[in-house]
């Protein structure tokens, strides 16, 4: 028999290796335990999906000042890929773990219902009525904590709840970043173009420059991402009318452009065929040409890391991304300057007539925080809160960001002065047709084939027409299933139900529906005769007379909710508006 | 039978090697079965994953089987097992020839250099690829142009009047819903899997010197060895990684997910079951849906094994 090999020292090493690690597990494991479970402070948790740079590093910053105002609370930072922030956020919500603070939103098709929002988060309106004691020395002192914001969270009001139950202390807008060294020597100016057709001109110019000096570099460096900011600038110029035409098609006072956009494609008051609505995509794929080729295909990084490598002279980008934009041009040996995309105006041969300028910003908050009903302290969370939103740690936190500060009485660091949100303009109103992921999915499938060049609009319209129904019915039903738990959305329900009335072809399915609908409305009568608002007859009435749901609507929702905060003491002049 | 198996006599006599196989059984039982039967149970219902949970019988199965996207995620299933089996065939020949080394050191010191890439997270890598890709800086255009190929490709393009490779225009090998397929196809490429390799050459390892000895005497050749004794010999690990690769197929959409998104690509042209089944889930939230989707694609895989069971007949 032969004699066994020695084991050699090296097979211990694996072995050894093993230990070590398990070793090294179990001590990390109670150092975190320690600091976490062993601990006799209070924990809160907050997570956010926002990676850019140094956001990570001023919320550690906040949360250093806070804790040192408070030795007995600690506060631990989430953060989580915005990749995976949906489904991180769904499965705590549901598994009730989630962190006590959270930043609102991704939730998608679950979070679009009210009944989730009233479920997992509190409602901070009683809070917000009284002063932030953390402004105590400011302009703000004594002011209510709902006005010390620019725009009083008025996007931050959800209207089906009557309620907030979010606060953002930063604001959003978009603007195009040019390299001014790139664009010197391709142009010989310094300034960038300001009407639509010089912009096109200035591209094809970039693209002569590239072609006759053999570089690669590409007018506008892009990914899908920035593509979706370009074709809602220049798309959205051109179909307001669209827009404020399909403005509560369906009666239910929410403002919601998808479903209101699908009510009004059912009634027959909107046709993607129509010649604006082709102006429209013409208008957004006369840019395509001078994108970086495959955007569609591209991560919002890779056009990023064009620009910053100077293989493009123009990025569309957002506030937020402005700060890590800076960083890298610094790197690169390059200045940044900021336009806004220029628009064609009202003598443009093509789209002249359909011009209407620009769109009045978004008053909406970028990275907004939630209390999430699972917190063990949610009087600590909502006083964390008090402390991030006061006048001179928000300032500190947006200049340490690089984002757009919205509460009254700060300043922006410098490079956001061009990002400063213009409010004049057409209302902002929105001519989706996505109202779930179905549609929504089915808009970028097919809009990633048009703009590619694969098809013509003509075909693009035609497979949209085809494919749209089946699809928009399935985000109608997948919206009934939930919304009918939600007694608020009652009134969602029904214009929902009224909807699929409309357009259902099966006798069978429309009894189904009928009965519903009559079920809805009992319910709905039921909720808001509890209130001792309206009788039963009247609500009855409602889906006959919509004219008048719309005026219930408003009055309830605005009149004699939203009132209890327009009435409070306004803001003190002297702060920055 | 469990019962007539553990026997009290037995459970007394031998406590404590039951007390060692409770903690798996209690976490497979936890974390692979429990989810699964959870799966099947809600299968019959309108579940979105949290409150709403009405009974509908076989509803979300019905309308599985009417739903188009999930029957064309299946048919692009159907062509990547097809190009995957000839994908394993790198793997093989991989094997073989590490196995044949004369050198025990070198044969060693490549089977390590085939371990380390395994320390390479799967997203890196996934990353790699799709950079790999990129029409403007990827690898793949550059190589193409530096090789001449494109130009080869332009001109068959020209003679078949395809539109896909046209001079001067860099293929969008990520965002063209002509180059979609192929692009996962090449994926990977020379396809030549870690645990394939370590798996074919434990086979090899156990083909019996004077096999080998008797082939020379015989003349044989080395392909025919390859094709006579080796391959042959290793159909048991052929078949282990067939149905790895099947199940690896079928389930995957990490790869989709990151590379196109959740709309799949243009026209939805990259969807596949998982992919389809994970939107449904977390996306839509219709969880009951997504789980039907699971057990139709349970089946697959349990049909797909069992015909390659039969099909792939080990010589014992």
């Amino acid at each position: 028999m032969a004699r066994e090999k020695p084991i050699n020292w090296l097979s211990y090493l694996g072995i050894g290796l093993v230990v070590a690690s398990y070793i090294g597990a179990i001590v990390n494991t109670f150092t975190i335990g320690k600091e976490i479970v062993w601990t006799n402070k209070k924990v809160i948790r907050i997570c956010h999906w926002q990676l850019e740079s140094g956001f990570r590093e001023a919320v550690t910053g906040t949360i250093a000042a806070y804790e040192k105002l408070h030795p007995d609370v600690k506060i631990i930072q989430i953060p989580i890929t915005d990749k995976a922030y949906r489904q991180f956020l769904i499965t705590q919500l549901i598994g009730g773990t989630a962190p006590d603070l959270i930043e609102f939103g991704q939730l998608g098709a679950y979070g679009a219902l009210d009944n989730v929002t009233a479920r997992y988060f509190y409602p901070l309106g009683q809070y917000l009525k009284q002063p932030n004691e953390y402004n105590v020395g400011t302009n703000l002192e004594g002011v209510p904590w709902v006005h010390t914001f620019k725009h009083e969270l008025e996007y931050n009001w959800d209207p089906n709840n009557l309620d907030y139950y979010s606060i953002g202390i930063t604001g959003v807008s978009q603007r195009l970043a040019y390299n001014k060294q790139l664009m010197k020597a391709i142009t010989g100016k310094e300034t960038p173009p300001q009407t639509f057709r010089e912009f096109i001109a200035f591209c094809k110019g970039v693209q002569h420059y590239a072609d006759s000096t053999k570089q690669k570099i590409y007018p506008i460096a892009a990914a899908r991402y920035q593509f979706e900011g370009i074709a809602s600038d220049l798309g959205g110029a051109l179909t307001r009318t669209i827009g404020l035409d399909s403005i509560d098609r369906n009666y239910n006072a929410d403002g919601d452009p998808g479903i209101e956009g699908f009510t009004s494609w059912v009634e027959g008051k909107f046709s993607f065929a129509s010649e604006r609505a082709k102006a429209a995509s013409e208008l957004s794929k006369e840019i395509v040409p001078f994108l970086e080729p495959g955007f569609m295909a591209r991560d919002r990084q890779d056009a990023a890391f064009s620009f910053a490598q100077q293989r493009a002279v123009i990025i569309p980008t957002w506030s937020w991304d402005m700060n890590s934009q800076v960083g890298q041009a610094k790197e690169s040996g390059f200045d940044i300057g900021i336009m806004r995309f220029p628009l064609p105006d009202s003598t443009d041969a093509v789209y002249g007539k359909y011009v209407e300028g620009y769109a009045a910003e978004s008053k909406s908050f970028d990275m907004p925080f939630a209390v999430c009903r699972f917190s063990q302290h949610p009087d600590i969370a909502i006083d964390f809160l008090r402390f991030y939103s006061s006048q001179k740690v928000a300032e500190t936190f947006c200049k340490k960001i690089g984002w757009l500060c919205t509460v009254r009485g700060t300043e922006n660091i410098d490079f956001m002065q061009g990002f400063e949100p213009s409010y004049k303009g057409y209302p902002n109103v929105g001519s989706s047709m996505t109202f779930g992921n179905e549609t929504d999915n089915l808009s970028f499938q097919l809009r990633w084939e048009y703009f590619s060049g694969k098809t013509t609009f003509d075909s693009y319209v035609n497979s949209y027409s085809s494919k749209f129904l089946p699809v928009a019915l399935k985000d109608c039903n997948s919206s009934l299933m939930t919304l009918r738990n939600s007694l608020p959305s009652a009134a969602q329900t029904i214009s929902h139900l009224s909807l699929l009335h409309e357009i259902s072809a099966d006798t069978a399915q429309e009894a189904k529906v009928l009965l519903r609908l009559q079920n809805s409305v009992d319910g709905y009568a039921g909720y808001w005769a509890s209130l001792q608002a309206f009788s039963y007859d009247f609500m009855n009435a409602m889906t006959q007379d919509n004219e008048r749901t719309r005026a219930i609507k408003n009055e309830l929702q605005y009149k004699m909710f939203r009132d209890d905060f327009v009435n409070v003491p306004p803001a003190p002049q002297g702060g920055k508006p | 039978m469990i019962a007539r198996i553990i026997t009290r006599k037995r459970l007394v006599a031998y406590w404590y090697i039951y007390l060692l196989v409770l903690p798996s059984i209690l976490i497979v039982s936890l974390f692979s079965y429990a989810p699964a039967i959870s799966g099947i149970y809600h299968a019959f219902f309108r579940w979105n994953g949290d409150y709403i949970n009405d009974f509908v019988g076989l509803a979300n199965f019905a309308e599985a089987f009417q739903d188009p996207v999930l029957w064309g995620g299946f048919g692009l299933i159907g062509i990547l097992v097809l190009f995957n089996i000839f994908k394993m065939i790198p793997s093989v020949l991989t094997a073989v020839v590490i196995n044949r080394l004369k050198s025990e050191k070198a044969a060693y010191v490549y089977k390590v250099l085939f371990v380390v890439p395994m320390i390479i997270p799967g997203m890196v890598s996934l990353l790699i690829w799709k950079f790999f890709f990129d029409s403007n800086a990827g690898m793949l255009n550059l190589l193409l142009h530096k090789t001449g190929i494109m130009q080869l490709l332009c001109s068959v393009d020209s003679f078949f009047h395809w539109g896909i490779f046209v001079a001067g225009i860099n293929p969008i090998w990520l965002g063209d819903t002509n180059l979609i397929i192929p692009s996962l196809i090449f994926w990977g490429f020379p396809w030549v899997g870690v645990v394939g390799v370590l798996i074919y050459l434990a086979g090899l390892q156990n083909i019996d010197q004077s096999i080998y000895e008797a082939a020379d005497l015989d003349g044989i050749s080395s392909f025919q060895k390859l094709l006579r004794i080796e391959f042959p010999l290793i159909m048991s690990q052929v078949r282990i990684n067939l149905v790895m690769m099947i199940i690896g197929t079928l389930q995957d959409y990490a790869l989709i997910l990151v590379l196109f998104g959740k709309e799949a690509g243009p026209n939805g042209k990259a969807m596949v079951p998982g992919l389809y089944m994970f939107i449904n889930a977390f996306v839509n939230q219709r969880a009951g849906y997504a789980c039907a989707i699971g057990i139709i694609m349970f089946a697959f895989i349990l049909i797909l094994t069992e015909i390659n069971n039969r099909l792939v007949t080990v010589d014992k």
